[in-house]
């Protein structure tokens, strides 16, 4: 049925998939189409030089999203080693605690935030886009490594310890190097993520100074750009780019990930 | 002899177990202050009465902020349009994702094209999918409308997300757009597993398409439709960003969502009491599918 394909199942199958395939490119194109619409390349310009801070949202951007890859990587591989490789009372309730809270919306907890938030003199700065998020993400981060670990037996580790290394040196030097497979779903997916995240500069950023991008389409729509919208088409495809470029440059190296990705909604 | 090996073997348990607590250090710290703290804080919280500033304002009102929650039109709304928009879009995305995942298998010509192309709308931001409908669904200007008026259907159109009969089903449609990309991934992956000679052999026994379909491929995708269906409801109980950026939960309270009740409780109206309340009844749904999907994991595992 599949292997041997007859020409009139290939046109089948191939009609369906245009079919489809307008209507996934008919609103991604119009945004691209509609971002040049007047004054072509000059609403980019515009964008850039009429006095909206969107350099500095997309400076803001990239630091809250790579801190916070960083963060979940060095974390989650770090976790994801103990849960696979060390043994210890409590391990595999904190995991199952660990898995069980995944699920929770992070806007579930804003009230306890906002107050931690406050306490710690965190509210609309660089800390507070950065660890609350991050630490949402980690679970996902851990669960995918420690898959990728629990498939890499124990005989490096062994072998290790007769050399007289610790749990440290073996993590450091052998399995955190090894998981690099995990490692480039893990960054891809958290980077894409973050990236994208509105819930969090949404709660935690209060002036326009400290908005990442998400937020800066929300904010240019309701200021005096929004009677300009090709602006603001030109602000999404701004957007769009880093976190699509990402996906098409390491789609192939993309395994598992892709779909611990979904996980979130 | 004897009690010094033992004794060097307890050592070395204790050292593992020293190293293991060390190696988890920053995870816990971080969620402990993040999560676990905050779900403490609101299961407290949810029998209290809150502005969410002045601590002196926090009165107890035992079970008053459920009692509330279950009597409040709002939060009937917003229960049924969670439930409305749980079915159809893990529904419609699980049968999409399958079909595209089914249509991409033979590898033929433009299939890494349209693979790439289902999947971008899950590698964007969901502010960026919102203004994108906004576009379509803009009632002058809006690619909808303006075909509407084009082929002649001027009576349907309509201002999609101000009108309270169509602006769900215009969420909906958005996040079956965003969101069916991910399926077809999960389904790419449970097919893999089919070989190819299971798809031959039902041929061979002059078996057609609907029938290979409906006894082989389906049953043996069975680990992949319950994942897909647990993380469609866990995604629609968290929705927010969507009808917030969308609808605000508009017009009227027609889109409201439990995410955004509380959103609204929390940061407009404070009620951090109420807004607690909701939170619970959300992180209690969101625990129990967490346990239906590890005893599906397990039941995969054990074979």
């Amino acid at each position: 049925m599949f292997k041997s394909i007859s020409l009139k199942e290939k046109i089948i199958i191939q009609s369906i998939l245009c079919i489809l395939g307008v209507i996934y490119i008919v609103p991604l194109a119009n945004v691209v189409v509609s971002s040049f619409k007047g004054a072509g390349i000059g609403n980019y310009t515009y964008l850039f030089t009429s006095g909206f801070p969107i350099g500095r949202m997309i400076f803001n951007s990239f630091v809250v999203s790579i801190a916070q890859v960083v963060l979940i990587v060095a974390v989650a591989s770090l976790s994801a080693f103990a849960f696979s490789k060390i043994r210890f009372p409590g391990r595999d309730l904190i995991f199952l605690l660990i898995t069980l809270t995944m699920s929770i919306s992070m806007i579930c907890f804003i009230t306890p935030l906002f107050l931690t938030m406050r306490t710690l003199g965190w509210m609309n700065s660089y800390r507070a886009l950065i660890f609350p998020a991050a630490t949402f993400w980690m679970p996902v981060g851990t669960l995918i490594l420690k898959n990728y670990y629990d498939s890499m037996g124990t005989e490096l580790l062994e072998a290790n310890m007769i050399e007289g290394g610790g749990f440290f040196t073996a993590w450091y030097r052998i399995y955190a190097p090894l998981s690099k497979p995990a490692a480039v779903n893990v960054v891809v997916f958290a980077f894409i993520n973050s990236w994208n995240d509105y819930l969090n500069p949404l709660l935690f950023s209060r002036t326009e100074e400290m908005r990442t991008l998400p937020m800066a389409v929300v904010s240019l729509t309701s200021s005096i750009y929004g009677a300009r919208p090709e602006v603001v088409f030109a602000c999404l495809v701004i957007m769009a780019l880093p976190s699509v470029f990402v996906y098409l440059l390491l789609q192939d190296q993309l395994g598992e990930g892709m779909t611990a990705g979904a996980v979130k909604g | 002899m004897f009690k010094s090996s033992s004794g060097s073997l307890s050592r070395m348990k204790t050292q593992e177990t020293i190293s293991g607590y060390l190696f988890l250090l920053p995870l816990l710290i971080m969620m402990g202050t993040f999560v676990f703290y905050g779900l403490f804080y609101v299961i407290r919280l949810s029998f209290y009465r809150w502005d969410g500033f002045m601590p002196e304002t926090m009165v107890f009102r035992g079970l008053k902020n459920y009692l509330q929650l279950f009597t409040d039109p709002v939060a009937l709304t917003a229960m049924i349009n969670v439930l409305i928009f749980m079915v159809v879009t893990v529904t419609v995305q699980m049968f999409l994702g399958l079909i595209i995942a089914l249509l991409l298998r033979p590898k033929l010509q433009g299939s890494r094209f349209f693979k790439a192309l289902f999947y971008i709308p899950v590698a964007l931001s969901t502010a960026v999918i919102a203004r994108t409908f906004m576009g379509l669904y803009e009632p002058y200007f809006g690619v909808l409308n303006t075909t509407l008026r084009a082929i002649g259907l001027e009576s349907l159109t309509r201002t999609w997300l101000g009108d309270p009969n169509t602006a769900l089903w215009c969420i909906i449609a958005a996040n079956i757009f965003q969101w069916t990309g991910a399926q077809m991934v999960f389904y790419i992956a449970g097919l893999t597993t089919i070989s190819d000679g299971v798809f031959e052999a039902a041929q061979i026994d002059g078996a057609g398409f609907w029938s290979t379909m409906g006894r082989i491929v389906w049953p043996s995708l069975w680990s992949t439709h319950t994942t897909v269906i647990v993380l469609g409801m866990v995604g629609a109980i968290k929705t927010f960003d969507i009808v917030w950026l969308l609808t605000q939960g508009g017009p009227g309270n027609a889109t409201q969502f439990p995410a955004t009740m509380l959103y609204q409780a929390v940061a407009q109206n404070s009620q951090a009491g109420y807004g607690a309340a909701i939170s619970v009844v959300m992180i209690f749904f969101s625990v129990v599918l967490a346990v239906m999907q590890i005893q599906f994991n397990k039941r995969k595992q054990e074979g």
